[in-house]
């Protein structure tokens, strides 16, 4: 498993540079609602698992990953695992940006970060959608599913909450849901939603597995 | 001892082609030749033993299990060389290598070490940067640094030189020293295979049209020359093609001794290339 992560990390080893820079942009662009870090964190393993997979694709490097003995289930759980692998140093790329910042004392507001329930919870909602079509059709095929599952993200989350906030309670099927939450402690809501998005993983990943096995290349 | 690899009425099918009831076995310390026209099979013949492509009937068997159900212990003991050069382009040849010895039990890295010395590749060079020769040295080195008792080579010679394919052939025929290996080597470039191979199977449209030991192959048939008159419906059925022109005709007969005999003096019979076997063997115009 390691080396399959290695592999993933050392093809794009200079876009890390980006990847700063990319933090310290989030991080200034949305100081003042504080969500910088949290954009960092979520669009990282955007940048990085689609990049792997694109190199992945163009030097057919399948050809040679499955000729190996490694049983494709494991090359689908690494996919799976990198998702978070590159959440996480999206996060620690962000810390080092706020840090140096600070440390400097540069005269300009930075969002920290927080790392959300909710953030875990929606990364694996999102690959946990996207990967099975990836292992479906791969990479080029499923680059627009990404793409506007990305920006419709973007774009419909707000517009769903701001919905739900305006309308929520007047469907009758939300209100037991949102009385539900509303009852509860922070702590048990986290668990619940952390519960959720493990339970969708695992399910996106058995689901994966099945269709990777029966690929032909 | 069984077959180091067994196959056994293997089909596949594909809309526009297929394979159709393929079966061979190679022992163990021989190089068995794979030969035939692009498209004819071969690479897809590959593919099913190396669970790339999933077949759609009959039995593969490398050391005497199952290529899927033992896949992991099977492909331990598999080196394999494809056409092309699918490694990461971007990594450097010891990044490559870093990646892919772990999945290796019996991964030797002095071996491996020594390999890269000798083919001269640079270690540190991506692999993007090395010639297609270099590039074909290193799946070999990769190949032949984890113990594997089977090679399995899929065009491995094509688009290289002249001295790059007969150091790779030198290479193939220095581990066969080792009589518990063997290699199933795949090619359209069958002067490869005059050197080096014990065995030869040709497949056509799908089908093996024959499988045999290369020596008995070339001894048995022969390649005769003569007038044109000399043919007849009767005549033909000597020969596995032939081809006739204004001047005369050309044919591939299954056994040089019986024309012989038939035609005495009046044609000339030269011992044919393993080119000459497939070329009469799958050209449709040249069928008897």
């Amino acid at each position: 498993m390691y080396s399959l992560l290695l592999k993933d990390i050392l093809v794009q080893k200079k876009q890390f540079l980006y990847g700063i820079l990319l933090a310290a942009v989030y991080s200034f662009a949305f100081s003042s609602n504080n969500l910088g870090g949290v954009l960092t964190v979520f669009v990282f393993p955007y940048i990085f698992v689609l990049t792997a997979a694109s190199y992945e694709e163009k030097n057919k490097a399948e050809m040679i990953l499955i000729s190996l003995p490694i049983k494709r289930s494991l090359l689908v759980m690494e996919r799976y695992i990198s998702v978070f692998l590159f959440a996480a140093l999206g996060a620690i790329e962000y810390i080092i940006v706020v840090g140096v910042a600070n440390l400097v004392e540069l005269p300009i507001k930075f969002s920290t970060l927080t790392i959300e329930p909710v953030l875990i919870f929606g990364l694996a909602v999102y690959y946990g959608i996207y990967l099975p079509l990836y292992f479906k059709f791969g990479y080029i095929k499923t680059r627009w599913v990404n793409f506007v599952m990305f920006f419709g993200l973007f774009f419909g989350v707000p517009s769903l909450v701001n919905a739900i906030n305006k309308y929520g309670i007047n469907f009758k099927i939300l209100n037991p849901l949102i009385t539900f939450f509303k009852n509860q402690s922070n702590i048990a809501v986290a668990s619940e939603l952390i519960a959720v998005a493990f339970l969708i993983y695992v399910l996106s990943y058995a689901i994966s597995v099945k269709i990777y096995n029966s690929r032909e290349f | 001892m069984e077959p180091i690899l067994e196959v056994k009425n293997l089909r596949k099918n594909y809309k526009d082609f297929s394979l159709k009831d393929v079966s061979f076995k190679l022992d163990r310390g021989y190089i068995m030749g794979f030969i035939g026209q692009n498209g004819a099979g071969k690479s897809t013949t590959i593919k099913l033993i190396m669970n790339l492509l999933k077949r759609d009937g009959g039995e593969i068997k490398i050391f005497g299990k199952d290529n899927i159900k033992h896949e992991i212990e099977v492909k331990n003991k598999i080196g394999f060389v494809y056409d092309e050069c699918y490694f990461y382009e971007e990594l450097t040849v010891l990044e490559m290598k870093e990646i892919i010895a772990p999945f290796y039990k019996e991964w030797d890295d002095d071996l491996f070490n020594k390999y890269i010395k000798e083919f001269d590749i640079p270690p540190k060079k991506k692999i993007k940067d090395l010639s297609k020769g270099m590039k074909m040295k290193f799946s070999l080195a990769i190949a032949l640094s984890h113990n594997a008792d089977l090679l399995i080579m899929d065009e491995p010679t094509s688009g290289l030189d002249p001295v790059v394919r007969s150091e790779i052939l030198d290479i193939l025929s220095d581990t066969i020293q080792d009589e518990n290996k063997s290699v199933f080597f795949s090619t359209h470039i069958t002067s490869d295979l005059d050197k080096i191979a014990d065995y030869i199977i040709l497949i056509d449209n799908g089908e093996i049209v024959l499988s045999a030991a290369k020596d008995d192959i070339l001894d048995n048939y022969g390649l005769v020359k003569g007038s044109k008159e000399l043919i007849d419906s009767e005549i033909k059925k000597n020969f596995v093609g032939i081809n006739i022109n204004k001047y005369g005709f050309e044919g591939l007969a299954y056994n040089k001794n019986k024309v012989k005999r038939i035609f005495g003096e009046k044609v000339v019979i030269e011992k044919p290339t393993l080119e000459d076997i497939m070329l009469y063997h799958t050209r449709r115009d040249f069928n008897v």
